[in-house]
């Protein structure tokens, strides 16, 4: 039973208190770095994106990230079909005939290479790349044997290669290589080879390190053959053109790349493969073990369907096929080189409706936007790799929102940032050495995703997919840069974009402001939101926020404001609403890389005046986080889609009692005039 | 009213939004600020039957009282009030009831009069379901005279413990007495209460809004009526 106990007060004294009485509070929570909490969709997100983040070998050999050609003359001009970012190279490989065999027992890779070389000048000595090997010939195409010095360059072996003669420009030339290299196989390898060689599954991934003129860029075609013992099947990027029988019984699978690139590897198991068609008749092929050949069919489908919705976004799928291969799960994320991917066990085994289809949706949705963003447009330094993860990310981010109805993924890549960069390793994520920090896939991957996230608040989602469109046309086959992209989405926007670019691609850090509300009426009786943004930024933030106005009668309007400082830490602005609202949300979506405090301390549906309704804005994120606390009183990050920092009253990265508490002390106040 | 009792009555409630409301609203009284929940309930319990005693005193000579008429509602989630003439404490004590809520995370509004022909001399927020440490879950109040006759109250049930996986939850609210208020009367005539439309809202825990009658009250005052009653 309730009872009620009456308490007396006196009304007499009781003006509203302005904001500018309280004390001096604390807006947002310091950084904490805590560990993901295992198992959970975040961890498993940030596992794979690192996973694959460590197939980039840029980082192995510091000194040669350059992304030219190591023999390159600028003043040529370069005519080949596209890949025209490059610089016409001095010589080039046009080809490879590659056949590997990988020896489990003394955990060796043989290869044998017949590149065709081109030169464009007169040359006689040829510098090279190639993977760490511990014997190496190398010879004419017609037995000649020429002179080789090999040195070590971090994970790779730098070879210098004497001529006979020198190359006569225009004429084509080949040389062959026998190489036996001893791998030391981590399946995330930094500083090695990535290769795994368990019972069943055994590959490696080169990334452009087959043999290569250049630590980058210097895309080449190629015919793989795969040697393997008699039982099993090799899987690799390319058209799968077929197998022969050795006379001992071991088979070789030959597969065509006529594309020019540098990304390949390849993968041997006890393969089955599941087929389908792609748009335009092309050929899926999914690679897994008989185990895995059922459920597969649910990645066969989805692959599919990632692939029509890609092609109609950002143009027709370019490759002549896609070939998906199972890989151990210790791989941990995906691989894409051109026309294939490489990804972990279990995401052959998801099914829809289930919890883990969601990360294999994004995952896989990833990687095939890879097909776009990262092989048919590469980027041309380190500082445009935004160009193929964020890209990669973002496409998987709009694929997520629009067929599977959630934006949790690209919720959590924003929060991500937000919470897990520390300020001495953040970086702008177009940096030239953003390779370097600890934070890098969650600058480039993560934030940069939202970058191009928020851009849909800029010039609108159409424009922003026909400008991806516009660049994977213009660009196709080729390097380029972020200005590049800018170029393009200004010219399809008509939007001066050089603020945003600057913002947020040369510069790090993300928007924090305080936001308070007023309602107010105007001359004519209607009713006008202002709004006051306060940035303590040395360069306050520029950006358009969707602003959601909810009247009485369940109406609502979403309204996208611009916050333009111009320098100044205090923006105001305002707009006419259709009627008296009930509350004003800012950016309900998380499409803006922010963190938001209430200006008017406990004015959450910015009225303009602390009050009951207050309590229950509180109420409905009570209980949203961005940590958690384990059983065994570990504490750690937890990626909340439906955080929002605006209610963290008292700053903690929880929304719990202590907020209520706190907002106690707010009640009846009234926003100071603005 | 036994000690006990009072101090179950007010164990649902948090100690700090009775701190809060004490601080905000009874600054000048002693004994507020530094009570705590348990305490400061009885000093109010105490003053009221001090209030009794005098008011019995003062009372003049029988004429009409004052009455409390509201509309009665329509079938669907309400939220009106009831009340009556208290003779005793010569204020005019007011309930807002809130019913036929399936689903109710929390509730606020504005209640609004004229500060001219009442005067708030009391208010309280109670909650809206019987919740204890058993159920997991407390309701938590906002209440504050905001201007002259202007009260904010609001109302949302809380998990005790704050969890990312443990979501909002509604309650079933049948009829309940949501704030129970007193009023000093300053005026004669029809002196409405009601609440301010734009501030009007009830939500369930999903976020949904709920379509809630709010219904006002008059307090009708009789001519010739001894304005004011006990200080
Ligand atoms: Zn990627």
């Amino acid at each position: 039973m309730k009872r009620i106990a009456m308490t007396l007060f006196a009304l007499s004294a009781l003006p509203a208190l302005p904001v500018s009485a309280a004390p001096a509070r604390k807006l947002f929570a310091d950084f904490e770095q805590l560990p993901p909490e295992p198992d959970s969709a975040y961890a498993r997100t940030l596992a794979a994106h690192q996973a694959e983040a460590a197939h980039r070998p840029a980082q192995l050999v510091p000194t040669l990230r350059q992304p030219t050609f190591l023999d390159v003359d600028a003043t040529l001009q370069w005519t080949s079909a596209n890949f025209s970012a490059l610089g016409k190279p001095k010589w080039e490989i046009l080809h490879q005939d590659i056949t590997v065999e990988i020896l489990p027992a003394s955990s060796e890779l043989k290869t044998a290479i017949v590149a065709t070389v081109r030169a464009h000048q007169p040359v006689d000595s040829l510098s090279l790349l190639t993977m760490a090997v511990s014997a190496i010939k190398v010879e004419a195409v017609d037995g000649t044997p020429l002179k080789v010095s090999a040195s070590k360059m971090g994970g790779y072996s730098g070879l210098s290669v004497e001529l006979p003669a020198p190359l006569t420009p225009e004429v084509d030339w080949k040389l062959a290589t026998t190489a036996t290299a001893k791998l030391n196989c981590n399946p995330q390898g930094i500083g090695l080879l990535p290769c795994g060689i368990g019972g069943t599954y055994q590959w490696v991934t080169f990334h452009n390190y087959y043999l290569t003129p250049a630590a980058s860029h210097s895309p080449f075609k190629s015919t793989l053959h795969v040697v393997t013992a008699a039982n099993k099947v090799a899987a690799a990027q390319g058209i799968p053109t077929g197998s022969d029988t050795l006379a001992d019984g071991r088979k070789v699978w030959h597969f065509e790349q006529p594309e020019r690139t540098e990304n390949a590897g390849f993968a041997v198991a006890e393969y089955v493969q599941n087929t389908a068609k792609l748009v335009n008749d092309k050929p899926l092929r999914v690679f897994t073990t008989t185990k895995y050949a059922s459920s597969a069919k649910n990645m066969v489908e989805l692959a599919t369907k990632v692939v029509g919705v890609y092609s109609a976004d950002f143009g027709d799928f370019p490759w002549p096929g896609l070939n998906l291969m199972q890989l151990e799960n210790n791989f941990g994320g995906g691989y894409a080189p051109l026309s294939g991917i490489f990804m972990y066990r279990d995401v052959y085994a998801a099914s829809p409706g289930t919890g883990y289809w969601y990360s294999t949706t994004e995952l896989t949705a990833h990687e095939i936007g890879h097909q776009w963003w990262g092989n048919l447009v590469e980027p041309a330094t380190n500082g445009d790799v935004a160009l193929s993860e964020a890209l990669a990310e973002f496409s998987s981010c709009l694929y997520t929102e629009k067929y599977m109805e959630t934006r949790s993924q690209i919720i959590g890549d924003n929060l991500s940032y937000l919470y897990r960069v520390p300020a001495n390793e953040d970086m702008p994520v177009g940096a030239q050495g953003v390779y370097g920090t600890p934070s890098y896939v969650q600058i480039v991957y993560h934030k940069g995703a939202a970058v191009f996230e928020m851009l849909r608040n800029e010039i609108g989602t159409d424009h922003v997919l026909k400008s991806l469109k516009q660049f994977a046309v213009e660009y196709n086959r080729d390097y380029a840069s972020l200005k590049n992209l800018q170029a393009v989405a200004q010219n399809v926007s008509k939007k001066d974009l050089s603020w945003f670019w600057n913002q947020w691609f040369d510069k790090k850090g993300a928007i924090e402001a305080e936001v308070a509300g007023r309602l107010l009426v105007d001359a004519e009786g209607g009713y006008v939101v202002r709004l006051r943004v306060h940035q303590t930024a040395a360069k306050p933030f520029r950006f358009t926020v969707p602003i959601t106005v909810d009247y009485a009668a369940l109406k609502s309007e979403v309204k996208l404001v611009e916050v333009n400082p111009k320098g100044e830490a205090t923006t105001i602005v305002e707009f006419a609403v259709a009627a008296r609202p009930i509350r004003v949300r800012l950016d309900v979506q998380r499409s803006v890389i922010r963190k938001f405090a209430t200006g008017t301390p406990g004015d959450f549906n910015l009225s303009g005046q602390v009050d009951g309704a207050d309590l229950v804005e509180l109420a409905l994120r009570y209980g949203r986080a961005m940590r958690i606390k384990a059983k065994n009183g570990q504490e750690y990050f937890f990626s909340d889609s439906g955080w929002n920092e605006l209610y963290d009253l008292k700053p903690d990265r929880r929304i719990d009692m202590a907020d209520v508490d706190a907002l106690d002390q707010w009640v009846g106040t009234v926003a100071e005039e603005f | 009213m036994t000690t006990s009792q009072t101090f179950k009555r007010f164990a649902g409630r948090s100690a700090s939004t009775r701190l809060a409301f004490c601080a905000a609203l009874l600054a000048a009284a002693a004994g507020c600020g530094q009570e705590t929940a348990v305490t400061a309930p009885v000093t109010a319990d105490a003053s009221i039957a001090a209030d009794v005693a005098g008011a019995a005193d003062a009372k003049g000579a029988a004429i009409a009282e004052p009455k409390v008429v509201g509309a009665g509602h329509s079938e669907g989630p309400y939220v009106e009030l009831s009340g009556s003439w208290s003779a005793d404490a010569q204020r005019v004590t007011i309930t807002v009831w809130a019913g036929d809520l399936p689903n109710l995370l929390g509730l606020a509004a504005h209640l609004v009069w004229d500060p001219a022909q009442l005067e708030l001399t009391a208010s309280d927020a109670l909650n809206l379901t019987e919740e204890s440490e058993a159920s997991g879950f407390a309701w938590r109040h906002v209440l504050k005279a905001i201007a002259p006759g202007r009260l904010t109250a609001g109302s949302a049930r809380f998990r005790s413990v704050s969890h990312p996986y443990a979501y909002p939850e509604g309650a079933k609210v049948s009829r309940d007495p949501w704030l129970k208020l007193e009023f000093r009367v300053l005026a004669t005539g029809p002196l409405k209460i009601g609440f301010d439309d734009a501030t009007q809202l009830a939500r369930k825990a999903e976020g949904e809004f709920i379509p809630v009658q709010w219904i006002g009250a008059t307090v009708e005052v009789p001519a010739g009526f001894a304005i004011g009653g006990a200080p």
